[in-house]
């Protein structure tokens, strides 16, 4: 060692050192770090089920014969920089493009693959996929999610190519979810990244597609990190709420086009495999006094103007179009403009000839009532109910998010907002907690058509049953409804019990309550 | 959605709270390093923490907390700063940071070592401390920064000598 670097070591450990003047945990941190595994815990069961399916209870090699099949045919498809083949008639896919797992933030472990014998959008078919609605006989299912590999801990992965291994039969607690199905693991690296992969099989599967499966996972190719970014250009910049903004695209190692909304703290990013529709829209907040929202997306290249309407606003916001360069890609364009946090109006789309060719409903987070004084609290959709509780006032509101049903319970202290398609099988929820310790919570979520009754059930057996609340058609999302009720504290140990018309229990979930 | 408790408030207990009394200093410390602000170095620990908690039930090896926020400590300080232009913007501030009299103590004459390290372009300064504060190996730090070992090298080696450069010429 050099004396710099033993210089480097010295002033390093001496600053690492100087003591920090807080120790114990902020409140606001822990609250948000609540909020959020709650929220994250409702999402995505798929995970929680394949990555949480227990101990070891038996490993047997798999045989590393591969077998051709004579049908179907095999297609090749290249999802989040693995390649792999298999056959035509299945589906593989990103889950969180296909929204069945939510965006995770960087750094952290993301599922990056799922292939499925069936259709992945029937509703269950991979968070239970035994009481799927339209249930699908002799699934074969496999998700690879991409590690965060733990330092030391590199030993778990071994170099592909890898064996899958049986790890699990019947586990009473996912058996009515995974009743008599058959899972096998592997864990291995290439190319400097590292992967679980999970597959399940039902046991009425055949043996040609279990076999399908096998060759599927090992014909399995990876991309090297280094390549997965390309070419950018900031498109626009601006200021909002006295903060700077830039919109930056750049390419996609696969080739789709990724916008970023960037300040120097925070950064919303979207990805466009394929755009839905002519348009689409996100929204950034997060600046300095929360006053104003970046809106921003991209626009297919038949359309010439973008025009903001905002609810209560005289005049239409006519956006130029922003041309993206081809290299990153020649399909798409984007817009961007700024509006007033709490905003509520209408994204439309226009092709040269002034008609309008899409449109996506425009709602903005409202901003934090401490930090804005006088301001009016608007929902963002359709009130559904309001109440009180611990002295404040909220209002709980539904909206469509593209095609998913977003409920927002609006408060003093800003809106806590769930975002759901279908429940999985039956019912979602979250709540709020509104800080003190001694008062009920407000807790409330989706349910599917067949639920009658929610109830929340103590671990001493008594019962709050929820108010069901219908979502009015003007919201524009069919088969849910919305349920709320004030729950007694403390929460833990708490079940939330959906039931049909008939009292039979639907799904039963706990409350991931640390209180 | 965000909620802010401000002034006196109990401190928070439970499990949360107590992961986050026992991994938040070392991450502190670290943020610090990869900063050089104290208050900065505190949002950036918090949001980190968020963020994880918000995945915990999801890592494979969940006893390994402190290595995951290690990770999502640096990878957030990085990714912030990724796009050039911002970057650029940060040298400039941080240059003429650098340039006034810190906050800090002179530590055994080492302030100008400090004053070099802070404007080292985010990912050579994340090299750096990784590999000399946190001792981890080149393998370990390309892990942590998802590069390769080669890129881990030709950081430090880079970063190694900027700061003999910039030592030297303070002291002409």
């Amino acid at each position: 060692m050099n004396d710099l670097e033993q210089e480097l070591r010295e002033l390093l450990r001496h600053k690492a050192d100087e003591a920090w003047p807080r120790p114990e945990a902020p409140v606001h941190v822990i609250r948000r770090a609540r909020r959020r595994q709650v929220a994250t815990s409702l999402l995505a069961g798929l995970t929680a089920v394949l990555v949480g399916v227990g101990s070891f209870v038996g490993v047997r090699a798999l045989g590393s014969n591969r077998s051709v099949p004579a049908e179907p045919q095999l297609v090749t498809d290249t999802v989040n920089g693995i390649t792999i083949s298999y056959p035509d008639d299945w589906f593989a896919g990103d889950p969180v493009a296909l929204g069945i797992e939510p965006e995770p933030d960087p750094g952290e472990p993301r599922l990056v693959l799922l292939l499925s014998k069936h259709d992945p959008s029937i509703p269950g078919l991979f968070g239970c996929p035994g009481q799927a609605k339209d249930r699908a006989p002799g699934e074969v299912l496999m998700t690879v999610q991409e590690q965060v590999p733990i330092v030391g801990g590199e030993h778990n992965f071994v170099p592909w190519p890898a064996a899958l291994e049986e790890v699990f039969e019947g586990d009473p607690i996912t058996a009515g979810c995974y009743g008599g199905w058959t899972f096998y693991r592997a864990m291995f690296t290439s190319e400097g990244r590292f992967f679980q992969a999970n597959v399940g099989v039902a046991p009425d599967a055949t043996s040609a597609d279990r076999q399908a499966m096998f060759d599927a996972f090992a014909s399995m190719r990876f991309t090297s990190v280094s390549a997965v970014e390309g070419s950018s250009a900031v498109i626009a910049t601006g200021t909002a709420a006295g903060e700077d903004w830039q919109l930056v695209a750049w390419r996609h190692e696969e080739g789709q086009l990724v916008l970023q909304l960037e300040t120097e703290q925070a950064l919303t990013g979207v990805d466009f495999p394929e755009l839905e529709g002519d348009i689409h829209v996100a929204t950034h907040t997060g600046f300095g006094d929360r006053t104003e929202v970046v809106v921003f997306g991209a626009v297919s290249d038949r359309v010439a103007e973008v025009r903001v309407i905002l609810f209560g606003a005289a005049d239409a916001d006519i956006l130029e179009v922003l041309p993206i360069p081809d290299e990153i890609d020649p399909r798409l364009d984007a817009f961007v403009t700024v509006v007033p946090n709490g905003a509520v109006g209408e994204v439309q789309a226009l092709d040269d000839g002034g008609a309008i060719v899409d449109r996506r409903f425009l709602t903005t987070p409202a901003p934090v009532s401490g930090e804005v004084p006088g301001r009016i609290l608007i929902p963002s959709g359709i009130v559904l109910t309001s109440g009180t509780s611990a002295g404040r006032e909220w209002t709980l509101s539904a909206s469509r998010r593209t095609d998913i049903l977003a409920l927002e319970l609006l408060h003093v202290d800003g809106p806590t907002i769930l975002e759901s398609r279908s429940p999985q099988p039956a019912i979602v929820f979250t709540f709020e907690e509104f800080g003190e310790e001694d008062v009920e919570v407000v807790l409330f979520g989706v349910v599917s058509e067949r639920v009658a009754r929610v109830l929340l059930r103590g671990p001493d057996g008594s019962e709050v049953e929820a108010e069901i609340l219908a979502i009015p058609g003007d919201v524009g999302v069919e088969g849910v409804d919305a349920f709320v009720l004030l729950a007694p504290r403390p929460l833990t140990g708490s079940r939330v019990v959906a039931l049909d018309a008939s009292g039979n229990e639907l799904e039963v979930l706990p409350v991931y309550s640390t209180d | 959605v965000t909620t802010e408790t401000t002034g006196e408030a109990e401190a928070p207990t439970g499990r949360l709270a107590e992961l986050y009394v026992r991994h938040a200093p070392a991450a502190k410390s670290l943020a610090y390093l990869l900063t050089g602000d104290r208050d900065r170095a505190e949002d950036l620990v918090q949001e980190a923490f968020v963020r994880l908690t918000g995945r915990f039930r999801h890592l494979h090896n969940s006893y390994a907390f402190a290595s995951y926020l290690r990770r999502t400590v640096v990878n957030l300080h990085v990714s912030a700063l990724r796009r050039r232009r911002v970057e650029r913007a940060w040298l400039e501030r941080e240059g003429r940071a650098a340039g006034e009299p810190g906050g800090m103590p002179d530590v055994a004459g080492r302030e100008d070592l400090w004053r070099a390290l802070q404007v080292l372009p985010p990912r050579q300064r994340a090299a750096v401390v990784l590999r000399y504060y946190e001792d981890l190996s080149e393998r370990e730090t390309a892990d942590v920064l998802r590069c390769s070992v080669a890129a881990v090298k030709s950081l430090v080696s880079r970063a190694m000598e900027t700061l003999r450069e910039r030592i030297r010429s303070e002291e002409r």
